[in-house]
């Protein structure tokens, strides 16, 4: 099983993975050189690799994909199999509402299972300001997607999103199983 | 139209449907075809926002404010349409097949009928406090607070959320606004909430309706919008709720049996989510299959429920927060 956090750069992919895994996580920070996207100093070029550990052995992988656009040929093919994804979004771009748009056409069969938990960040806005504009888009593609503002430094919200894609799941093997 | 009062007589109590909100009025037939149903239906679809209240279509032998039924008394052409107001009071004859202008001067009438015979409730906390459109003030016994409705705010000075919707909820019923100009300014009133925050607190916390359930199983449900549960209050249960309400249309009953709750609290979701206009529709219920039985630990549901488990996020009746 595995769970993808996908987002642009500097969303908190990395952070969110690192507040939730049962090990050291596995990642790939090099010196950011693509200042235009984001100014932090370091970014994911290859994935961050977190696991959660269950009882009989059983492991669920956690995947933080680079979020530069050029590395969007890999989105789908990462995509398959997984039991969902987190949708971290940076409320402080300018592009974060084209950003939404860009991967739920990026993601069109998570989409479809409801598999995609959104989170919004890096805001000190109230969420009945930030989330309007973002709800409008997803009822313009009628859509039912969860949608929280949130804060992925703090464990409880990532697991939040987590327990939100575990909950989709559950819903999508009832439906399979009719 | 003839208008009949009615007081022996009555049919057999049929079983009780769902009455989910005050702006929802129910429809119900006795002894009709399922084409006859259907057409029905489709009349009350197409009449959708041209009555006072929303009217849904509950199914056949179901309890309903107003309820069709054959009149053996009278020709073939002829039905009757009785208001129920607690019990089956008014009869009005009208002809069949019903047509559209029919049915509408029968519905307002109906809405009148009701209106002249229910007796006058005050509608819960949570229902007044959402249709709130203009900055209000409220003051009684200590707790103040004022409402900002296009803001989504409440200022008042209890600096702590579970006391304030504690007070909130204790306070009564008959409690009206005060003049906003007597309203103490920021400085006091210092601590802002969201006002759908706390709606759905207050909906979680207020009684259920569920002696209006019985039978509930014919109509399914659905919410367009997930709750903001990075602020509202959230569980276990109400996160599986949500997810099954915003993927499919599923009745009560069903809700029950996939959160693993009780019927309040899912009737008390619904209700949440009516209030803090997350889109609930509602619709007559379709035969579906029955909701297999748990799968063994060994497959994919065995490992969502150990990932759970791992994460502290079990759920059902002993788990809820």
């Amino acid at each position: 099983m595995k769970i993808l956090f996908i987002g642009p750069m500097g969303a908190g992919k990395t952070t969110a993975i690192h507040s939730v895994s049962d090990i050291p996580p596995v990642n790939t920070e090099a010196e950011n050189t693509d200042a235009a996207q984001h100014s932090k100093a370091t970014t994911t070029v290859a994935m961050d690799y977190g696991e959660i550990h269950l009882d009989e052995g059983d492991t669920v992988a956690l995947y933080g994909i680079p979020g530069q656009n050029r590395f969007a040929f890999m989105w789908p093919i990462l995509g398959e199999g997984a039991m969902g994804a987190v949708l971290l979004l940076d409320h402080s771009r300018a592009d974060s509402l084209e950003t939404l748009t860009t991967y739920l056409d990026a993601f069109p069969a998570l989409v479809e299972r409801g598999a995609l938990v959104i989170a919004v960040g890096h805001t000190q806005q109230k969420q009945s300001e930030v989330l309007p504009a973002y709800r409008d888009i997803l009822a313009g593609r009628s859509l039912a997607l969860p949608l929280f503002v949130t804060d992925v430094r703090e464990k409880r919200n990532v697991l939040l999103l987590i327990e939100t894609l575990i909950a989709n799941a559950e819903v999508n093997q009832l439906q399979d199983a009719l | 139209m003839e208008v009949i009062r009615d007081e022996g007589n009555q049919p057999s109590p049929p079983k009780e449907a769902p009455l989910m909100s005050i702006g929802t009025f129910r429809v119900a037939c006795r002894g009709f075809g399922e084409h006859e149903q259907r057409l029905l239906q489709q009349q009350l679809k197409m009449l959708r926002g041209r009555t006072e209240m929303e009217w849904h279509y509950v199914g056949d032998d179901r309890t309903a404010e107003l309820t069709l039924l054959r009149d053996e008394n009278q020709p073939a052409s002829s039905v009757v349409a009785v208001f129920k107001d607690g019990r089956f009071t008014m009869r009005h004859s009208v002809e069949w097949p019903l047509r559209i202008f029919g049915l509408y001067d029968l519905l307002t009438d109906c809405e009148r009928d009701l209106a002249q015979h229910t007796p006058a409730t005050v509608p819960a906390l949570s229902i007044r406090l959402s249709k709130i459109v203009s900055a209000t003030y409220y003051d009684h016994e200590g707790l103040s607070f004022v409402i900002l409705p296009h803001e989504d705010s409440l200022y008042c000075d209890i600096d702590d959320f579970e006391t304030l919707v504690e007070r909130m909820a204790a306070l009564p019923e008959e409690l009206t606004a005060a003049p906003l100009n007597s309203a103490p300014g920021k400085q006091t009133l210092q601590h802002a909430y969201s006002l759908k925050r706390i709606i759905w607190a207050l909906c979680l916390a207020e009684p259920a309706p569920i002696d209006q359930l019985e039978g509930a199983e014919a109509t399914e449900y659905r919410i367009a919008a997930w709750p903001d549960y990075g602020e509202w209050k959230s569980s276990p249960a109400l996160l599986r709720l949500a997810a099954l309400y915003s993927r499919q249309y599923a009745t009560v009953a069903e809700g029950v049996e996939f959160a693993r709750t009780s019927t309040e609290d899912v009737v008390a979701f619904l209700n949440a989510c009516e209030r803090c206009a997350l889109g609930v529709s509602a619709r007559n219920g379709r035969p579906k299959p029955a909701i297999p039985a748990r799968p063994t630990e060994k497959n994919q549901e065995g490992l969502l429920l150990r990932l759970r488990k791992r994460l502290g996020m079990a759920f059902g009746k002993s788990n809820q927060t």
